[in-house]
C-alpha cells in the first residue's frame, strides 16, 4: 500500500493524538492546518493547548520527523494493518462528517481493503439474554444476507452475536467488521477472541488506537462514536437501564442516523434501555427481519425461510406448542401438559438434543431457531 | 492410706479406664495431682478442697498425692473431681475402702459441693459397660444420657454428700430406669408441604434422599433453596437405635446435648455459616473435638452460599466425603469420627445471584462469574450427584395452585427407595446407591436399550465428562428403584441428566 503525503501527515496527527481526535483538531485550528502544524512541530514553535506536558511536547516533536513515520508504516505492513487515513477512499464516507473523525482507522483482516457497503450497526448489553442472542444473530445474519456489512464492538454478549450471526451469512464477501476500544494487535483474553479471528478472515476489525494501543475504560465510550459514525444506521437488541448502548445510540443521534430498537417484554429488565428509548422516540420500533429491511430501504432478497418442524411424538409437538407462546419453567410445563417428571423430562431431553429447544438458567426452556 | 477409685477417659470416641489414685501419708502438707492432668484437671484441686470443706468433712492435713493411671495419657476436662473427692475421702477414711471401689466415678464439683454435669458421658458410659464396669454413679444431669444403656447401674447424685451417704448406705437412691427411645413425635419447622411450587426441585430432593445422594442448589436469591434444605431432614428415614447412640455419643463429646436432655432423637441439621474455619468444619483444637461434618453424622450438612466457603474448607470436604469418616490428628490428641452425611450445598448462579434472572440484572462481568464458579473445584463437584436450578418464582405464574404434597407421604417413598437398596447391597457392605463403586455399577444397573442410546448420544450433546457418567447412573437407578423397576429406563436416564447442570453446555460456556 503506497500512502501519499496527506495520508502520512494523517498517520501522524493520528500517533500524536492517539485517539483524541478532539485535542488534534484543536492544535490544527490553533497552527493553520494539519501540514502547518507539523513544519511548526519540527521547528518547535507549535502551539499546544494550555496543559500540555512538556514530555507530551517531546513527543509530538520525535514522531513529526520522517523517519519515526517510516518506521511506523513499516512495523504496519510487516503486521498485514492497512491505515485508512481520512485522505483515503477507502474511509467510510459518514464518519467523514462526524464532529470529530479520526484521523487514522488501523484496520486488519480481509475487509481492510475493500469499501465497507451498506454499514448498519447492530449493538445490545454486554449482559445479553438468550432472547438477545437470537435476536442479534437473527438481525445479522439477515442484514449480512441482503449486502449490508454489520457494524459492531465486538464486545462479550450481543455485539459478538450480532458477528456470529453476521457470517452465518454465505454470499457476502464483507458481512461485518468489528470497532475496536483498543489496538488491533492486542489480544482478546476471552471467548470474544474465537470470533475475532473468524472476523479476520471474511470481514474487518477497525480501531482509531495505534495497533498495540491497551484497552483503557475511556476508550470504550471513544470507540462508540466510531461504531455510530461508520453506519447508516444503528439497532439496538437489547439494552439495561444503565447499559453503555446508551453511549451509543446518543452517538447516533448526535450524529443524525437513524436508531432502531427491538421491543421487549415490559417485566425484563434487560429490556427497559430499548423500551425507554421507543418511549422518548429516540429510536423506532423493529419487529421483523423484514421490517428493519424495509425501513432501511433494501428489499430483502431471500425469502422468508419457511422452517418445517417436523415432531412425530404428539406429546413433544403439544410440549413444543406450548413453548411457541413463550418461555416456559419446568414447572409451569409439569402442569400444563400433566406428564409425570420423568415423562417430561424425557421429551424435554430429546427435543434439547434434537436441537429444537433450549435450557435457560432456572430450568427455563425456550425454542431454539 | 491409699484408694484406687475406677473414673473414666476419652480420645475422641473411645474411651478408657482411669484409676484415680490417693495415697495420704505421714509429713508435711502437699497437695499434688499427677499422671498428665491438663488445666482443668490441675484446677479439680481447687474445686475438690472447698467442696469437702463446704460439705462438712475435714480436708486431710498432710501428704497428699493423687495419681491418674495411666499415667502417660494425657486427662482432659473436669470429670475426676468427683472420683478425685472420693478418693480423698476414702483415703482419709469417710468411706469404707470396699465400698467406694465398687463403683465408677464421673463428675465435675462445684465449691458448695453440688455436682455438675459433664461432657462425654455417654460414649464412656457405653464404653465402660463393655469392658465390665457397670456401676455408675454420675451427675444428675447427665443421668437421662447415660440411660439409653441397657446393662448400666446409674446413680445418679446431686451432690458430693449425696455420694458420701449413698456409698455409706444412709441414703438410698434409685437407680436411674433404663429409658427406650421415645416414638418421636416429629416437629419439623419447615415441611415440604409449605413450599410452593418448585416441583422439580423438590423431586430431586426426594431422589437425593432416596439414594443417600449429595445435592447442590443452583438459583436466584429468594428462589427458595434455603427453605428446601431446611425441609430435608423432615423426609429422611427415621432414626434406628443405633444411629442414634453414634449421633448422641458425638454430640455428647462435642458437649452440644441440650441441658438434662438424653439421646438425639431427630437426625442432625447443620448449616454452618460459610466463614467456617477447617477445624471447625472437620474438627480440631487441641483436645480433637468433632467439627461440623462429624456433627452431621447421619443427618444434613447445610453449607449455604457455597462458593463463599475458603476454598482450603471446601477442599478439605472431600475426603469425609468419600470416606465416611475423619481423622484428626493433633500433637496432644487423635481421634477418629464418622462423618457419614449428606451434604446439601446452595449457592447462586453468580456473585451477584442475578445470572438469567428476568427480574433484576446481572451486574457482574464474566470473569467475576467464572471466578465464583471455579471456587468449587471439579473433583469435589464429581462428589455432589445432584445440581439442580431452582426456577426464579416470576417464571411461576401457576405455582400456588397446586397442592403440595406432606413430607410424612414423600417420606413414606423415600423408605422405600432405601428397602429396596438395603436387600439389594446386603452382601456388599454399603446401604446406597450413592455408595456404588464402579464394579458395582456394572453389576446392577442395567440399562435398556434406548437408555443405552440416551446415554451414549448425551456425551456428544452435553459435553458431558467421563466422570458425570457413574453419577448419571447412580442417579438413574435410584430414580428407578422409587419406580420399583429393576432396569434403568430412558426415562430415568433422562431425568438424572437434568440433574447434572453445572457439566453441561450452558454452564461450561457462558
Amino acid at each position: 500500500m503506497r500512502y501519499t503525503e496527506e495520508d502520512r501527515l494523517n498517520i501522524f496527527m493520528s500517533i500524536a493524538f492517539e485517539g483524541a481526535a478532539r485535542s488534534g483538531l484543536l492544535c490544527e485550528a490553533n497552527n493553520g492546518g494539519a501540514e502547518e502544524f507539523r513544519n511548526r512541530v519540527l521547528e518547535g514553535s507549535a502551539e499546544f493547548g494550555s496543559g500540555t506536558s512538556a514530555a507530551k511536547k517531546r513527543f509530538v516533536r520525535e514522531c513529526a520527523s520522517n523517519t519515526y513515520i517510516d518506521d511506523f508504516i513499516a512495523m504496519l505492513e510487516k503486521n498485514e494493518i492497512v491505515a485508512v487515513t481520512r485522505s483515503d477512499t477507502l474511509y467510510p464516507p459518514l464518519l467523514a462528517n462526524i464532529y470529530d473523525p479520526p484521523y487514522v482507522l488501523y484496520m486488519r483482516g480481509a475487509g481492510a481493503y475493500k469499501r465497507i457497503e451498506k454499514p448498519v450497526a447492530v449493538i445490545g448489553t454486554r449482559h445479553c439474554s438468550e432472547y438477545g442472542r437470537k435476536v442479534a444473530e437473527m438481525m445479522g445474519e439477515a442484514l449480512a444476507e441482503n449486502g449490508c456489512t454489520v457494524i459492531s464492538g465486538l464486545a462479550y454478549g450481543c455485539d459478538s452475536f450480532a458477528h456470529e450471526g453476521a457470517m452465518h451469512a454465505q454470499n457476502n464477501d464483507y458481512p461485518t467488521a468489528a470497532v475496536l476500544g483498543q489496538g488491533v494487535m492486542t489480544e482478546k483474553h476471552d471467548s470474544t477472541s474465537k470470533t475475532m479471528e473468524r472476523i479476520l478472515e471474511r470481514g474487518a476489525v477497525i480501531s482509531e488506537y495505534l495497533p498495540r494501543t491497551a484497552a483503557t475504560r475511556h476508550s470504550f465510550p471513544m470507540r462508540n462514536r466510531i461504531i455510530s459514525g461508520i453506519s447508516n444506521a444503528v439497532l439496538v437488541v437489547e439494552a439495561g437501564r444503565k447499559s453503555g448502548t446508551m453511549i451509543t445510540v446518543d452517538c447516533a443521534l448526535e450524529q443524525s442516523r437513524n436508531v432502531f430498537a427491538v421491543p421487549g417484554r415490559i417485566t425484563d429488565v434487560l429490556n427497559c434501555g430499548t423500551n425507554e428509548m421507543l418511549r422518548k422516540g429516540m429510536a423506532q420500533p423493529v419487529y421483523s427481519t423484514d421490517d428493519l429491511l424495509c425501513q432501511l430501504g433494501i428489499e430483502p432478497k431471500t425469502a422468508h425461510k419457511e422452517e418445517k418442524i417436523s415432531i412425530t411424538d404428539p406429546e413433544q409437538k403439544r410440549i413444543y406448542d406450548l413453548l411457541a407462546e413463550g418461555d416456559k419453567s419446568f414447572d409451569t410445563l409439569l402442569e400444563k401438559t400433566g406428564l409425570t417428571l420423568g415423562e417430561l423430562s424425557m421429551h424435554l431431553t430429546d427435543l434439547e438434543f434434537s436441537g429444537l429447544i433450549k435450557q435457560l438458567p432456572g430450568r427455563v426452556y425456550m425454542i431454539d431457531r | 492410706m491409699l484408694a484406687r477409685i475406677m473414673s473414666y477417659g476419652l480420645t475422641g470416641l473411645v474411651g478408657y479406664p482411669v484409676t484415680v489414685e490417693t495415697d495420704i501419708s505421714y509429713g508435711a502438707m502437699v497437695y499434688e495431682t499427677v499422671g498428665l492432668p491438663d488445666n482443668a484437671v490441675k484446677e479439680s484441686k481447687e474445686r475438690v478442697h472447698s467442696a469437702i470443706i463446704n460439705t462438712g468433712f475435714t480436708f486431710p492435713n498432710s501428704r497428699l498425692i493423687v495419681n491418674l493411671a495411666p499415667a502417660d495419657v494425657r486427662k482432659e476436662g473436669t470429670i475426676y473431681d468427683l472420683p478425685i473427692a472420693i478418693g480423698i475421702l476414702t483415703a482419709s477414711g469417710e468411706i469404707k475402702k470396699e465400698d467406694a471401689e465398687r463403683w465408677l466415678f464421673l463428675g465435675e464439683l462445684a465449691l458448695d459441693g453440688h455436682v455438675r454435669g459433664i461432657t462425654g458421658v455417654l460414649p464412656m458410659v457405653i464404653d465402660a459397660c463393655e469392658r465390665g464396669y457397670t456401676n455408675i454413679i454420675l451427675p444428675r444431669e447427665n443421668a437421662l444420657e447415660a440411660s439409653y444403656i441397657r446393662k448400666a447401674n446409674i446413680i445418679p447424685v446431686g451432690s458430693l454428700n449425696d455420694a458420701v451417704l449413698f456409698l455409706r448406705g444412709m441414703k438410698h437412691i434409685d437407680p436411674q430406669p433404663y429409658s427406650e427411645r421415645q416414638a418421636r413425635h416429629r416437629q419439623y419447622e419447615c415441611d415440604f408441604s409449605l413450599i410452593k411450587g418448585q416441583q422439580a426441585a423438590k423431586r430431586a430432593a426426594e431422589v437425593a434422599v432416596s439414594g443417600n445422594h449429595n445435592l447442590l442448589l443452583i438459583g436466584t436469591p429468594g428462589s427458595g433453596k434455603t427453605m428446601l434444605a431446611r425441609s430435608i431432614p423432615s423426609i429422611l428415614p427415621e432414626l434406628t437405635n443405633e444411629e442414634a447412640l453414634e449421633i448422641t455419643k458425638i454430640h455428647s463429646v462435642a458437649g452440644i446435648l441440650p441441658r438434662g436432655g438424653g439421646i438425639v432423637t431427630e437426625r442432625p441439621f447443620r448449616a454452618p455459616h460459610h466463614s467456617a474455619s477447617v477445624p471447625s468444619l472437620v474438627g480440631g483444637g487441641t483436645r480433637a473435638l468433632p467439627g461440623e461434618i462429624s456433627l452431621a453424622h447421619y443427618g444434613v450438612l447445610f453449607l449455604d452460599e457455597f462458593p463463599e466457603f475458603s476454598k482450603t474448607v471446601l477442599e478439605a470436604l472431600r475426603q469425609p466425603l468419600e470416606d465416611g469418616f475423619v481423622t484428626i490428628t493433633r500433637t496432644a490428641a487423635k481421634a477418629q469420627y464418622p462423618s457419614d452425611f449428606m451434604l446439601v450445598a446452595a449457592m447462586n448462579p453468580c456473585p451477584c445471584g442475578n445470572f438469567g434472572s428476568r427480574v433484576n440484572e446481572c451486574r457482574c462481568n464474566r470473569y467475576q462469574i467464572e471466578r465464583y464458579r471455579n471456587r468449587i473445584s471439579g473433583p469435589l463437584l464429581d462428589r455432589i450427584d445432584l445440581h439442580v436450578e431452582m426456577t426464579e418464582v416470576a417464571y411461576d405464574e401457576l405455582a400456588s395452585k397446586q397442592d403440595s404434597e406432606s413430607s410424612e407421604s414423600i417420606r413414606e417413598r423415600v423408605n422405600a427407595a432405601r428397602l429396596i437398596q438395603a436387600e439389594r447391597f446386603s452382601g456388599e457392605g454399603i446401604l446406597y446407591n450413592s455408595q456404588m463403586s464402579a464394579g458395582m455399577i456394572k453389576k446392577y444397573c442395567k440399562l435398556e436399550s434406548d437408555a443405552e442410546e440416551l446415554l451414549k448420544l448425551s456425551f456428544t450433546k452435553l459435553n458431558l465428562s467421563a466422570r458425570a457418567y457413574n453419577r448419571i447412573i447412580k442417579v438413574a437407578r435410584t430414580i428407578s428403584d422409587m419406580a420399583g423397576s429393576t432396569d434403568i429406563s430412558k426415562a430415568a436416564i433422562a431425568e438424572a441428566l437434568q440433574y447434572r447442570s453445572l457439566d453441561s453446555k450452558y454452564w461450561g460456556n457462558l
